[in-house]
């Protein structure tokens, strides 16, 4: 009998293990990774501590997946050893009652989707997970169970054989999909691309730059892309928790990111398992065939798709398989904008203005500073000195940002801060043009940003663009520019907190604050701004979606140059959030947000900078 | 087909950073539609803009390195392999930027010469069909002899920049004969200073208006009124 | 010549406003030789009648319908400010005669010359038609083909040219170079050609205009043939290049009655982003800083707010007209005219109003 089950449920093992090889061969022709296996010691902590850390926001999904995952790969695990070792009839008790939770776990799979399946979980092989689970989980109990209590072999067989056919079935379903996560989830977290993830210290969000001699730049196809990437597709459950977060689907533009995992996993394949979720809305069923050296985009990815997509990174806080959806679209872009000159027609303005002005509004530099001409801002010359460097970023060239910027520059006066801005020596951040995929063009700013701020004295960066402080504090440090970045939240609320402003709170209508993507999310700076406004407001309150699950604006990533068709329009939708929670002002502190959300039309709660705001609040500064 | 398209170099008239005049991108992208054979030809030294003009299609540059007229330099280069077709922008942008360096090629190599192309067709018995854009949005068709030479129009379609085409471009240095100097510009060069065009013969006194809440008709009356004062219903 | 020119402050003053805010503004600098009257009081108008000048300065004229337009004023008016007391002016007309308005318009000669001799033979039959008064210098007009024939005749003649010239006076003309960051004053060379609304039209008395023979042209081979010039419908027009727009903003709900009454006005359509957004007109016709920037000389907001983005698209428009319920939207501040009324109110009574005229 033990060799029956030896047989069985070691057979199913190896045949896992031979259909992971199967899967790497073909990750391996992606490009090739560093330390990929040594990643793999790293797996169990990696999986236990962070992918549950995810997957335990939804305490159902959890405890289901805790039971099923565990059923599973325990009981086979104590059913090996004790057929193996010949143990007692403790070890297969053990092994009958991981079983039975997996039992368990696989009843819960099934109630996910009965009566009613969510939306945006996928169906087609998916329904068949839970019967493949419970066959594996029941029959091998069964056999554990009979084991333990030293039956003979009449009933062991029947059920030996019914865990085999589960096994055999859970085996179609890694070919399927349902269950390749748990294949390819090992080799993605492997070779995570973003190690930093797992250290605890920093977010890890910064792009990395590109070696722009490397004959292939970006991704055209699917072998351009490196092999734990390519595993991460694979492991996409389609659990469908990106697409819930995404933005751009919620307005209705050509992007869900769940499919776009799942077809950039298809289009490794020459003929990819069905996809049985929701695709991205009103995109047109592309024909083209899959393939590792086949091109992806208008191939099987509809262009819009790829500039739909306002790098906010709400997919990427939602996976619980940590797939970096960002990193894989701006991969995809670079392809498309380096190699090949596909941007939108708006996009392609905006890069040449970056190429030929250093601004992607195509302004004059020297204009930067007209909307705070007023305040007489010291221009630090090359070699000068100052205690902040006072980055103004894109913003600046709009009269509505302007007001932010006055009311940031007078609070910092105020406090008696000595301070500085570049002047026509600011060029922009390359922000846009990184994030539209030309990359090119973002090191030559980067570079000359860095070469300007190095030629300066100052002792930290201070910015009210969350999109220039992301560059300047996580994404220039790789091309040798290493400085303290401060949003002015952060400033502000260091300068609250130590005295030298002082705020009475003023009455005021309930105000909700707007995360900036690029703040939240990617810095993880969510208390700063709220700690400054419980300190000049009387009433805020906080959206369903806040801190680093808050919804994006709309505004980054190059989306709004990008123009791409959407039935709503995301700052709209962000608006009708903010009025669900009563506000009457929403908060923001961000260029990008304030424009996105004061552009939405209509009667609407007002839209203040969180400087503004404080502004209006100060009684005392140090100067007073 | 051959083409040559004419590069000067050039800045970015707001920056002041290199960058290829938008005529000259409109100019490779007429060549690019010409198909066959299409290279740059600059006189001077290899300079960033050309790398950047490459970008939107040339495969290589031929930098003319000889000390005296341009206008000599390129004839007796472009004569001594004649192409069917040279094509270049309406003017340079960041020199003296008159727009004559075409005329006076057309002029020394005996060869016609169009300007504000904005489209070009398939060559037959020796014409070649373009469209001329002109203002408003009007357009004009023609034929002209090959070879020849023709000037895009600064909005013919600008095919897209690439940045792998630009960092591919074979730069070559041509060494070439020194042609006779010409004068320089005369007169004082300083800094420009914008001046205020005249107003227009047609515009308005007065401006701001504001009528509030008229009934409809005196409104469309009033706004027909203005629209006709504009000169903008004459047509 | 009758009497002494004096300068005529009022006159002067008129035709050097510039737009721009709603106190107008002067700009005198560097222009001398403005309008010349006669020195004595009010009397019968009188004619100004040159027969032995002491040079001639040419202006090359373009009047292809047979009418002088605003540019070509322009073009003579310099040419009277190069000819100064002394000078003749000869108007190079190509195209209909207009003799009558170009002697109003400051010449004392008129040689015609056809549109039909075509762009290669023009130079030459230029250069036959100005050899017996051989001007001192010929200006043209810098549109698309004043500035095609001026380039072709210099690099003809050889003659110095100045294209583009921003300021001219009789001993100076400025232009931009290296790229529209510097300028070059020199004195005015013999080939000068002007953008629009440089130089003002001639406002003295009226001049002879008295026509002359036109040169034959010489023949030469054809090697280039150009065809007639179509213009393009309003509809069809790129926004970029349209003289008229009429946009349509959130404001606008009848969209069969913009669509109507773009039409009979012979404007072309533009839109807000939040109308393309929301799909009622094409992404190309978002006017804005992520849509079109306009060139054009009008622009008629239909119920469009004005924010900062939409703006943007409208940099170099000179006249806008905004029709909005809002008098305090951002577009009411840059609208020459203003209707504070329902879109769906006036957009009906304006097509009423151009079907009752006909
Ligand atoms: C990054 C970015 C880029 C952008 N780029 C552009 C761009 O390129 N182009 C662009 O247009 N926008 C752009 N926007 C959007 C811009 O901010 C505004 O949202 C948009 O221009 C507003 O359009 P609107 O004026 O039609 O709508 P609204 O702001 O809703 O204004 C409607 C106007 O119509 C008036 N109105 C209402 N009813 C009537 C009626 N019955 N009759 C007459 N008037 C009426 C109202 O008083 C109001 O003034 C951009 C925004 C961002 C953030
Ligand atoms: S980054 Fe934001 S917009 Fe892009 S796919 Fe993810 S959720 Fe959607
Ligand atoms: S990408 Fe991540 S969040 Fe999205 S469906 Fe796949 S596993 Fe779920």
């Amino acid at each position: 009998m033990r060799v029956l089950i030896v047989g069985e449920i070691g057979g199913i093992a190896l045949a896992a293990a031979m259909g992971w090889l199967v899967l790497l061969a073909r990750w391996l022709k992606g490009r090739p990774a560093t330390g990929w296996l040594a990643g793999l010691r790293q797996v169990p902590r990696r999986y236990l501590v962070d992918v549950h850390h995810v997957v335990a926001r939804r305490p159902a999904a959890a405890r289901m997946h805790a039971m099923a995952a565990g059923g599973v790969l325990g009981g086979a695990a104590l059913a090996l050893l004790a057929a193996l070792l010949g143990a007692g009839g403790i070890v297969w008790a053990l092994a009958a009652l991981a079983f039975g939770m997996g039992g368990i776990g696989a009843l819960l799979v099934w109630r996910r989707r009965v009566p009613k399946a969510p939306p945006a979980l996928s169906g087609g092989a998916f329904l068949w997970l839970p019967a493949a689970l419970a066959a594996w989980c029941v029959g091998n109990g069964l056999a554990a169970l009979f084991m333990a209590i030293g039956a003979s072999a009449l009933p062991v067989i029947p059920s030996v054989v019914l865990g085999g056919l589960g096994g055999v079935a859970l085996l179609r379903l890694v070919a399927l999909g349902p269950m390749r996560h748990a294949l390819a989830g090992v080799a993605w977290l492997a070779g995570h691309t973003r190690p930093g993830r797992f250290t605890g210290k920093g977010r890890d969000t910064g792009l990395r730059p590109l070696d722009l001699a490397a004959p292939r730049l970006g991704v055209l196809v699917p072998a351009d892309f490196s092999g734990p990437e390519l595993a991460a597709f694979d492991a996409c459950i389609q659990c469908g928790r990106c697409e819930e977060a995404c933005p751009a689907f919620a307005a209705g533009q050509r992007l869900n990111p769940k499919a776009l995992i799942q077809t950039l996993s298809g289009a490794m394949r020459a003929v990819p398992p069905p996809y049985a979720g929701r695709p991205a809305p009103s995109v047109p069923v592309l024909q083209g065939k899959g393939g590792m050296g086949q091109p992806i985009v208008g191939n099987v990815l509809h262009r819009d798709t790829l500039w739909a997509c306002t790098t906010c990174r709400a997919c990427v806080e939602e996976c619980p398989m940590l797939i970096e959806h960002v990193d894989a679209v701006v991969a995809l872009r670079r392809g498309q904008t380096l190699m090949l000159g596909a941007t939108r027609d708006g996009a392609a303005q905006a890069l040449r203005a970056s190429r030929e002005r250093a601004e992607p509004g195509g302004r004059d530099l020297a204009a930067r500073g007209d909307m705070i001409a007023a305040l007489d801002m010291p221009v630090l010359p090359p070699g000068g000195e100052s205690d902040i460097l006072l980055w103004l970023g894109e913003g600046a060239f709009d009269a509505r940002y302007g007001r932010t910027l006055r009311a940031l520059v007078t609070l910092m006066r105020r406090a008696g801060l000595r301070f500085a801005t570049l002047g026509a020596d600011e060029v922009d951040c390359g922000d846009l043009a990184r994030r539209l995929g030309d990359e090119a063009t973002f090191q030559s700013l980067a570079a000359e940003a860095i070469s300007a701020l190095k030629a300066r004295r100052f002792t930290k960066i201070v910015t009210a663009d969350p999109h220039a402080l992301h560059v300047l504090r996580n994404e220039y440090p790789a091309l040798g520019g290493r400085w303290e970045v401060q949003h002015h939240t952060g400033l502000l609320d260091e300068l609250v907190r130590d005295g030298r402003l002082r705020l009475e709170r003023r009455e005021s209508t309930r105000v909700a604050y707007h995360d900036p993507c690029y703040l939240g999310r990617y810095n993880g700076e969510i208390d700063a701004p709220r700690r400054l406004l419980d300190a000049a407001c009387t009433d805020r309150v906080e959206m369903a979606r806040h801190g680093m699950r808050a919804m994006c604006c709309g505004g980054g990533g190059g989306s709004p140059v990008s123009d791409v068709d959407a039935v709503t329009r995301i700052p709209d939708l962000r608006m009708e959030q903010a009025r669900a929670a009563g506000a009457g002002l929403v908060a923001v502190a961000c260029p990008g947000c304030t424009a996105m959300l004061e552009g939405v039309t209509g009667p609407r709660p007002e839209i203040r900078d969180v400087a503004e705001l404080v502004l209006a609040a100060v009684v005392a500064g140090a100067m007073v | 087909m051959r083409s040559v398209v004419l590069l000067s170099g050039g800045i970015d008239p707001v920056s002041g950073r290199p960058a290829p005049p938008s005529g000259e991108i409109a100019a490779i992208g007429l060549a690019l539609s010409a198909g066959g054979a299409v290279g740059g030809v600059h006189v001077g030294l290899p300079a960033a803009a050309l790398g950047q003009a490459a970008g939107h299609g040339l495969g290589q540059i031929a930098c003319l390195r000889g000390v005296g007229d341009p206008v000599a330099i390129l004839a007796a280069h472009l004569s001594a392999a004649p192409p069917d077709l040279v094509l270049a922008g309406s003017r340079a942008c960041g020199g003296e930027d008159s727009g004559m360096l075409p005329y006076l090629l057309a002029e020394r190599l005996g060869w016609p010469l169009l300007a504000g192309v904005v489209a070009i067709g398939t060559v037959a018995d020796g014409w070649l069909p373009v469209t001329i854009g002109l203002p408003l949005g009007a357009r004009q068709d023609a034929r002209i002899r090959l070879p020849c030479i023709l000037c895009a129009h600064d909005a013919a379609p600008a095919p897209p920049f690439v940045f792998d085409r630009a960092r591919r471009v074979a730069m070559h240095a041509v060494a070439v004969a020194d042609a006779e100097t010409i004068a320089p510009p005369e007169g004082t060069e300083r800094p420009y200073r914008a001046r205020p065009r005249l107003i227009g013969s047609a515009a308005p006194a007065g401006g701001g208006r504001v009528l509030d809440n008229p009934d409809p008709a005196e409104a469309a009356r009033v706004l027909l009124d203005h629209l006709r004062a504009l000169g903008m219903l004459d047509a | 010549m009758t009497g002494r020119p004096r300068r005529d402050p009022r006159a002067e003053r008129a035709r050097c406003l510039v737009p721009g805010g709603a106190r107008p503004r002067l700009v005198r600098a560097g222009w001398d030789g403005m309008a010349i009257v006669p020195d004595a009081g009010p009397r019968e108008p009188v004619m100004i009648r040159l027969e032995t000048p002491a040079f001639w300065v040419a202006a090359v004229v373009e009047a292809p319908d047979g009418r002088l337009d605003r540019w070509g004023r322009q073009t003579l008016g310099s040419a009277r400010v190069l000819a100064g007391t002394d000078g003749g002016v000869v108007a190079l007309l190509v195209g209909r005669d207009v003799a009558e308005a170009v002697g109003e318009a400051g010449a004392d000669r008129v040689v015609c010359l056809e549109t039909a001799i075509g762009p290669d033979a023009m130079p030459g039959a230029m250069l036959a038609a100005l050899a017996p008064f051989a001007p001192r210098h010929v200006v043209l007009a810098e549109s698309p083909a004043g500035g095609d024939w001026a380039r072709r005749l210099a690099a003809r003649s050889g003659w110095p040219i100045q294209t583009g010239v921003e300021m001219l006076s009789a001993r100076q003309a400025i232009r931009p170079v290296g790229g529209v960051r510097r300028e070059r004053a020199a004195v005015p060379a013999r080939l000068l050609t002007l953008p629009i609304d440089r130089v003002a039209p001639y406002g003295g008395t009226r001049r002879e205009g008295r026509p002359c023979p036109a040169p034959d042209v010489p023949a030469m081979a054809a090697r280039i043939q150009v065809g007639p010039v179509i213009a393009a419908q309003a509809a069809g027009m790129p926004l970029a290049e349209a003289p008229f727009v009429m946009a349509a903003g959130h404001g606008v709900r009848d969209f069969d009655s913009f669509h109507t009454l773009s039409r009979l006005l012979g404007a072309t359509e533009g839109a807000s982003r939040v109308v393309c957004d929301a799909g009622l007109m094409p992404r190309a016709a978002q006017v804005g800083a992520s849509g079109t920037v306009l060139d054009a000389r009008c622009y008629l907001a239909v119920g469009i707010a004005g924010a900062p983005q939409h703006l943007q698209g409208l940099g170099k428009v000179e006249h806008v007209v905004a029709v909005n319920t809002d008098l305090h939207a951002a577009i009411v501040a840059r609208a020459g005219l203003s209707i504070i009324a329902d879109a769906q109110a006036v957009m009906p009574a304006l097509i009423a109003l151009l079907r009752g005229e006909g």
